[in-house]
């Protein structure tokens, strides 16, 4: 059996976990072996004079003593589409992380002892046409093919990763801390039992609060971030009814400094720290892909997931039927398909946008008018929907002529549609 | 109230060739459409192994089992609307249409279908099959009519017409006049002679029939040739080869060959 890997891709620190098929758990991977640090600077090294590239601290300490460059924030530069010339020559930011994820990926198969990925999760901060496309890329140029990767956001993985738990963690509400250099992420999920199929919600909320980690370093730094995270928790916490609450980030590496923070939370609360959060939930979310049947019978609605549902109705067989494009609780990047139409005596394409919360059905309108004239019946349509991200639609109508009789125009009409 | 109908079959690469017309069709909705509009170039023959093949790939299995079954004990205009019926590409109402013109077409009897299928020929530009067609009805012992005899024969002056074999057109509606004496066949005469100088136009017997009226109905003819010529440049080819004038040599060079080419497929296509 090949490797299940979750991997969380950040501009500061990337992680690594893989699931065991035989516990049925998830182990963290680790750049220097047991017992090391499982955050590993997503930042990379050229050694001067060859093709040898570092990754992580051992790439810091090179470029330090000044045998090697050093590129760091891979995930922006590839956002940007950026590159950056080591020793004269320019690399895209596609190559330097597809040395970086090699490398990242490369600890799991020397562990394990396999180069074989059954199933591979990356998760993100935040996801994009841009830099999904390009882990995309980089998989397939690691021999894991388009339809064993899957790349979701924190959000998702943190849901993914609650709902792995013992189902008495989120029998309410589940709070979680990422606590950052710099930011303060808070992140919330809730189940809605009443409805079928379940739906969680989970949501993330950077706070404004956030301070340098840096302040750590002295007692009475100490205090006063011990301060912030309490009057935080305060005010996030109050008037819910939450379970569980967990800690994640590095900040959280040690709790000793936040005995303040700690009595608010802990006050009825199940606390739990855990530093992997995003790479296990990927984990956890790539041995899904695995399974014939999920494991995670969900609606989920959260940041990356469509909260909508995107329909139009269409005649097929002599029956007016709905024809669903995208169902709400997808991953954005993975939702919406395309499907051929003849146009019937229509002069606009209506999309139904059906939100998951609330029962009023949106429209949007999609004007045929620059197609060609033509005999009634006699232009055949492909319409594709896409989304650039979970609240943008990409609807694409591309006039397919009918055949010998009328040719296709290569007319294409394109629009884009905020969506609930 | 308008829809969008859900296309089940995708764009085939072996499309299925509809010889008569010189096109390919590549889906089902296709063959729908020219069944449900080119009735007249439908036969007994038009299902064959490749139309239920065709038909197959395009995703319609059970279909295709249905016409191998039915294709023995009915005829071609319920086998027709068999297919209409298991593609839904028209509605309840179309094909009731459908079924009314079939039906039309079967109690018509021998002459008014082939004239009619003779008609729809020539129209689509078959021109030797129509001709072929008007000749084999005029031999027809059947028609004693001289009203409809004339009538045919116009029908093949304006085919012949259109194949520029003026002269021969000018005989066949001098026929149709001696048949049936009517001013229009004397019109179709005479812009015969105005189509080519050198047809033989029968001034004497045209004088005579008009009598008093001779010079002014000569002089609405000539008006109305004018009218038409000039309708007829702006259209294609003809603009299509005044606007190759302005092009450039390479383009225009392809813009003749594509002309020709298509030219000489009508012409195959007619000699089949």
């Amino acid at each position: 059996m090949g490797l299940i890997l979750g991997v969380d891709i950040c501009d500061d620190y990337s992680q690594i976990s893989s699931y065991d098929t035989v516990s049925g758990d998830v182990e963290s991977i680790t750049l220097g072996g047991e017992g090391a640090a499982e955050r590993i600077p997503t930042v990379i090294c050229k050694k001067n004079g060859c093709d040898e590239w570092l990754i992580g601290e051992e790439a810091y300490r090179n470029a330090l003593i000044g045998q090697g460059t050093l590129v760091d924030r891979l995930v922006r530069l590839a956002i940007k589409n950026g590159s950056a010339t080591l020793e004269g020559t320019k690399y895209k930011a596609e190559q330097l992380m597809f040395r970086f994820v090699q490398k990242v990926i490369g600890l799991a198969g020397r562990r394990y002892e396999t180069d074989e990925i059954d199933s591979l999760v990356f998760t993100l901060h935040e996801s994009g046409p841009r830099i999904n496309d390009v882990l995309i890329r980089v998989a397939e140029s690691l021999n894991v093919s388009r339809e064993k990767v899957h790349i979701y956001t924190h959000t998702e993985c943190f849901v993914y990763y609650i709902l792995s738990q013992n189902s008495e963690i989120w029998s309410n509400q589940v709070s979680m801390f990422d606590l950052k250099d710099n930011a303060i992420y808070y992140y919330e999920l809730r189940a809605i039992r009443g409805r079928r199929p379940v739906v969680i919600e989970a949501a993330r909320e950077k706070l404004p609060e956030g301070f340098s980690l840096s302040v750590l370093d002295t007692p009475a730094g100490e205090k006063l971030a011990d301060s912030i995270l309490s009057s935080c928790a305060e005010r996030v916490l109050a008037k819910k009814t939450v379970s569980s609450v967990v800690l994640t980030g590095k900040g959280f590496e040690t709790t000793n400094w936040a005995g303040e923070f700690l009595n608010v939370i802990c006050n009825r609360r199940r606390v739990f720290q855990s530093s992997q959060i995003f790479a296990q939930g990927a984990a956890y979310a790539a041995y899904d892909h695995t399974l014939e049947k999920s494991a995670y019978p969900y609606l989920f609605i959260c940041e990356g997931r469509l909260a909508s549902t995107v329909s139009l109705y269409a005649v097929f067989d002599g029956r007016r039927e709905q024809i669903v494009f995208a169902q709400a609780g997808t991953n954005w990047y993975e939702a919406g398909t395309k499907a051929s139409f003849i146009v019937d005596d229509i002069k606009d394409v209506i999309l139904d946008v059906t939100p998951v919360a609330g029962n009023k059905t949106l429209q949007v309108s999609v004007s045929l008018d620059e197609l060609p004239s033509r005999p009634n019946k006699t232009t055949r349509i492909e319409l594709s929907v896409t989304f650039s991200s979970e609240k943008k639609m990409v609807v694409k109508i591309k006039d397919c002529g009918f055949g010998d009789l009328f040719p296709s125009s290569g007319i294409v009409i394109r629009g884009e549609y905020f969506i609930p | 109230m308008g829809n969008l109908i859900l296309s089940r079959s995708p764009k085939k690469s072996k499309p299925f060739y509809v010889e008569k017309l010189g096109i390919h069709l590549y889906t089902a909705e296709e063959l729908s459409y020219f069944i449900y509009n080119n009735l007249m170039l439908i036969d007994e023959n038009f299902i064959d192994d490749k139309l239920c093949d065709f038909i197959e790939e395009a995703g319609y299995p059970q279909l295709t089992v249905k016409l191998k079954k039915w294709r023995d004990d009915s005829t071609v205009w319920e086998l027709m609307l068999v297919i209409l019926q298991d593609i839904h590409y028209y509605n309840s109402k179309e094909l009731e249409t459908f079924r009314d013109e079939a039906i039309r077409i079967a109690k018509e009897g021998y002459e008014g279908i082939y004239k009619e299928k003779a008609d729809y020929l020539s129209e689509i530009g078959r021109l030797y099959e129509a001709i072929k067609m008007y000749d084999t009805l005029l031999s027809s012992r059947d028609i004693d009519n001289n009203k409809i005899k004339a009538e045919i024969y116009e029908s093949k002056g304006v085919a012949l017409a259109r194949l520029f074999a003026f002269e021969e057109a000018k005989n066949a509606f001098l026929r149709g006049y001696e048949l049936s004496p009517d001013e229009r066949f004397l019109e179709k005469i005479y812009m015969t002679h105005l189509l080519d100088g050198s047809v033989n136009y029968p001034e004497e017997l045209v004088k005579t029939a008009l009598s008093k009226e001779y010079e002014p109905t000569l002089k609405k003819w000539n008006d109305k040739y004018s009218e038409t010529e000039k309708q007829i440049m702006s259209e294609e080819p003809l603009a299509f080869i005044a606007d190759l004038k302005e092009r450039d040599t390479r383009k225009k060079k392809e813009g003749f060959l594509k002309l020709i080419t298509d030219w000489k497929s009508e012409y195959k296509r007619n000699q089949n």
